[in-house]
């Protein structure tokens, strides 16, 4: 069974601005995931007024880059950023390579990061909800290898959740891939999805 | 040696250290006519770092009395080191509660440093009311300066900074004042501990390199955006007058929402870790357009 749980960035500050508190910071999302998997992570920045990049580099990118989600079950998404927040988790997540879903105020999602293909390619995903690989290379005219490859990257990310097809007929290991519910959590405590 | 501090501004003018003498250290503000947030941290910073080589201090007032209770109410008699000696008249200590136009001369230290800027934080984002954009910036910018000198400034004579806004009603234009002066090891050492950069021996030059992007003593960990952030995304809102001088070296830079320049300067003086000066104006109605950083 999956778990949503919320962290709200406010408990570290309302003005965040320094290396030693991301650290902190990531370590309290890290205590909060401890070893449980199956997990939709939402990072909340809502009533913090402006961070710096050091720190959204030091608590969020480096966060991102440390795990693979996919391998856990867990997906992540951001959300509560003002227009100059979200500016800098574009800076930190784009010079770490890395990306990020933003749940925007609207109630939609967007990929955040600096590979255009991977946002199309999320955009595809968020038509489709759930489906399988070859579903994406048909709807985008990919190889299915090439489908294959851009959904490892996303789910890897936390940006798709991913299970395998039991029974499959289609020989090897097959998966589906599902986009994230678009809801905010206002608890830090793991409930029940 | 003697530290004389004449006129408006002196340390981000032409004031310097002068002197062999490390028997006593006069700071001489008789002359000071008016006084930056560089001045104030600065002053202190100097009779910090002077003070824990045991050596004697004395700061002489400025015979201006106005001057005088304003070095007051900065807080830079208070911050002076133990058994300074203040010569002249010291005026009362009567303040009025200015919280939202300035920040007094302040001990920084990793300790402190993130409550420092939850202080802070208000104080510029408020000062820059409903331009959220240019206030985060501003805010960014100091932020990046101060985790700086915790961070790589580190030492035990300690960092000061100061800030002071600027309505417009008393002074020519609307501006931020911001600094931070730190004791730590200076650009260039901090540089020169990553192998990439061991080849630096000027201290203008070390310092014009910390201003280019990802450029780092600490290796292979993509840090160094700090400095070259604050002044890119500073200018796109305002112009933009930053200092930055740490050993036998100078940075000046001006940047304005077309670009900036840069002018590298050697000093005659040591200073004994980094200072760091930010003045940032908003264009006037009728000057140019504010851009987006987006």
């Amino acid at each position: 069974m999956t778990h949503s749980t919320s962290f709200s960035v406010v408990q570290l500050g309302d003005y965040p601005g320094t290396r030693t508190l991301g650290q902190d910071g990531r370590a309290r999302l890290d205590d909060l995931l401890g070893e449980r998997e199956e997990v939709d992570l939402t990072i909340d920045f809502a009533g913090v007024k402006v961070m710096n990049n050091s720190f959204a580099d030091e608590f969020l990118a480096k966060f991102l880059i440390s795990q693979n989600f996919s391998a856990k079950g867990i997906t992540v998404k951001v959300t509560g950023l003002t227009p100059e927040n979200l500016d800098s988790v574009v800076v930190c997540v784009e010079r770490r390579a890395t990306q990020v879903v933003v749940l925007e105020e609207d109630g939609s999602l967007d990929l955040v990061g600096d590979d255009k293909i991977l946002a199309d390619t999320f955009n595809q995903a968020l038509k489709l909800g759930s489906f399988k690989a070859n579903d994406l290379a048909d709807a985008m005219g990919l190889t299915a290898q090439n489908a294959n490859n851009r959904l490892k990257r996303l789910a890897d990310a936390g940006a798709l959740r991913k299970a395998q097809v039991t029974g499959s007929t289609r020989g090897g290991r097959e998966f589906v891939y599902e986009t994230l519910p678009a809801e905010v959590l206002d608890s830090n405590n793991l409930t029940p999805a | 040696m003697e530290l004389k501090v004449v006129g408006s501004k002196p340390l981000s003018e032409a004031a310097f250290l002068s002197g062999e003498g490390p028997d006593r250290l006069v700071i001489d503000a008789t002359m000071l006519t008016f006084a930056c947030p560089l001045d104030l941290a600065g002053i202190v910073a100097t009779a910090h770092w002077a003070s824990s080589d045991a050596i004697p201090v004395t700061l002489r007032l400025p015979h201006n009395l106005d001057m005088a209770s304003y070095l007051q109410r900065m807080d830079v008699l208070r911050r002076m080191p133990p058994r300074t000696q203040i010569r002249g008249r010291v005026p009362p200590d009567a303040r009025a509660d200015h919280r939202g136009s300035l920040m007094e001369v302040t001990p920084l230290d990793e300790k402190n440093v993130d409550d420092l800027l939850e202080r802070l934080g208000p104080l510029i984002t408020s000062f820059y009311g409903g331009q959220a954009d240019a206030g985060a910036v501003v805010f960014r910018a100091c932020s990046e300066l101060m985790g700086n000198a915790t961070e790589h400034g580190v030492s035990e004579h300690g960092a000061f900074i100061a800030v002071q806004l600027h309505s417009g009603s008393t002074t020519a234009d609307k501006r931020l004042e911001f600094a931070v002066c730190d004791t730590g090891v200076g650009v260039m050492n901090h540089l020169r501990s990553n192998p990439k950069y061991e080849y630096l021996t000027r201290d203008e030059l070390a310092i014009a390199k910390a201003m280019e992007p990802g450029v780092s003593g600490i290796k292979a960990d993509l840090r160094g955006n700090g400095l070259s952030d604050a002044i890119e995304q500073t200018r796109h809102f305002g112009r933009v007058d930053f200092q930055i001088r740490s050993g036998r070296g100078e940075v000046r830079v001006k940047g304005h929402p077309e670009g900036h320049s840069e002018r590298q300067l050697s000093r005659p003086d040591q200073t004994s870790g980094t200072w760091a000066w930010l003045t940032h104006r908003l264009p006037a109605p009728s000057e140019t357009v504010i851009q987006s950083s987006k």
